[in-house]
């Protein structure tokens, strides 16, 4: 979850932006880290995951491509590791 | 294993570690710390945080350990050249000579593998901790690529 402030024009007044991540920015996240407590975590998240949210994670590593086309690649590598197929 | 990890975990919650813990169990039996450095060790492959849970610990607690006991208890229920790793490890952080005096009588493998034995299991992150193996690690005939001081 990312929390983004800005003040407003009032004093004293701030408008607050929340994001909620999903499973499948998480799952993208810890693909590009790919620590060993990814790794762990990977192992439970990604054949839980649903059909909707590997659609998901698919478009993720297509938006990640046009600005870091290592980490989409990664994304890739790993998940076709995994079996999955990404086209 | 995964039942062990989770009761080593609760023993370093007890020990002042800041683990993450869903559920903290405060009826388990306190152990002396060089017992729970010694089990951990055997798991410490296993499990990165673990890993940097008893690293973290080392560093800031090595005036509390008898070294002797420590390689004892190693011997006995855990991993000397895993020990070694983490004293090798903790020494980076902190030059005490208790360290010293540990890695000296821990034994390093004949045969080079990755650390972590999730690391073997995928051919990406295999490859990543090839490239980028720290120098720390392979002193101790062992490959991996990230070291944290929690």
């Amino acid at each position: 979850m990312s929390l983004a402030r800005r003040k407003l024009s009032r004093p004293g007044r701030y408008l607050l932006r929340l994001y909620v991540l999903g499973r499948s920015e998480q799952a993208a996240f810890k693909i590009v880290a790919l620590r060993e407590q990814d790794l762990a975590d990977l192992e439970i998240l990604l054949p839980s995951m649903s059909l909707a949210e590997r659609k998901v994670l698919f478009r993720i590593m297509q938006h990640v491509g046009t600005f870091r086309p290592d980490w989409a690649q990664k994304i890739k590598y790993f998940l076709e590791e995994q079996g999955w197929e990404t086209g | 294993m995964g039942d062990r990890i989770d009761y080593l975990f609760q023993e370093w919650y007890r020990l002042g570690r800041a683990v993450l813990l869903a559920q903290i169990d405060s009826s388990i039996p306190e152990r002396p710390p060089e017992q729970v450095i010694a089990e951990s060790t055997a798991y410490c492959r296993d499990s990165g945080r673990l890993t940097w849970a008893v690293l973290g610990w080392l560093v800031r607690h090595v005036d509390q350990i008898d070294a002797q006991a420590l390689l004892e208890e190693t011997s006995k229920t855990g991993d000397l050249s895993v020990l070694g790793v983490l004293c090798d490890a903790a020494l980076q952080k902190n030059p005490h000579t208790t360290f010293t005096q540990i890695i000296r009588r821990c034994p390093i493998p004949d045969k080079i593998e990755p650390f972590f034995q999730r690391v073997v299991c995928s051919p990406l992150a295999l490859a990543l901790t090839r490239e980028n193996a720290l120098a720390l690690f392979e002193r101790w005939s062992c490959l991996h690529s990230e070291l944290r001081y929690l």
